[in-house]
């Protein structure tokens, strides 16, 4: 799974330790979550997503292989 | 899971046997080994430290200590430790029954060897050099 949480953050001028405090998250999950070392529980996913302003699906890629 | 096992694996058992071989009885001056196994050790308590600050340091930022990845890191080095220990065990019973090593030693080496396994596990998955698989 590949998600935009780097990209988007960028877009919306924020740093990992800001995602972190509006996500309830300690900042190394969001440092794993966007190197792709980690994939996020379905709550935590959402609580990105609404950050962002978008759905699930449109922050997070579930790729087939 | 697989591909953090062998270097665990590895790691602790060099440790255990290292630690049996300061305790077998001798009159000898420490050797390279024993330095080589403190040193180790001093380490691993130096890690601990390290992430105890870390925590320390979150909660005084306004983070939480533990959220859902820390907790899944926790219980998988549990759950490798385990898994772990089982091997370990089997193979000290065997070095005890072809060996002089007193069942005192044999019992304390297991238990570090378990404690050192898990410290391993969960600092190997906590600075993220092995992909987090779910």
């Amino acid at each position: 799974m590949v998600n935009r949480i780097k990209e988007l953050r960028a877009k919306f001028n924020l740093t990992q330790n800001d995602l972190a405090l509006k996500v309830n998250v300690r900042r190394e999950t969001i440092v794993f979550l966007e190197k792709g070392k980690y994939n996020p529980s379905l709550k935590l996913a959402y609580d990105i997503a609404k950050v962002f302003d978008l759905t699930i699906e449109e922050v997070f890629i579930f790729d087939e292989e | 899971m697989k591909t953090i096992f062998w270097p665990v694996f590895i790691l602790t058992w060099s440790l255990v046997l290292s630690g049996l071989w300061i305790i077998q009885p001798n009159e000898a001056p420490a050797s390279l080994l024993e330095f080589i196994f403190v040193g180790i050790i001093v380490v691993f308590f130096a890690l601990g430290v390290y992430f105890g600050y870390n925590r320390f340091r979150n909660k005084q930022q306004g983070f939480p200590e533990d959220d859902e990845m820390s907790k899944k890191i926790t219980q998988k080095a549990a759950a490798l430790s385990f898994y772990i220990g089982v091997f370990l065990w089997v193979i000290l019973i065997y070095i005890q029954s072809h060996t002089t090593i007193g069942l005192n030693w044999i019992l304390a080496s297991g238990m570090i060897g378990m404690a050192l396994t898990f410290i391993i596990s969960w600092s190997i998955l906590s600075i993220g050099r092995i992909k987090f698989e779910q």
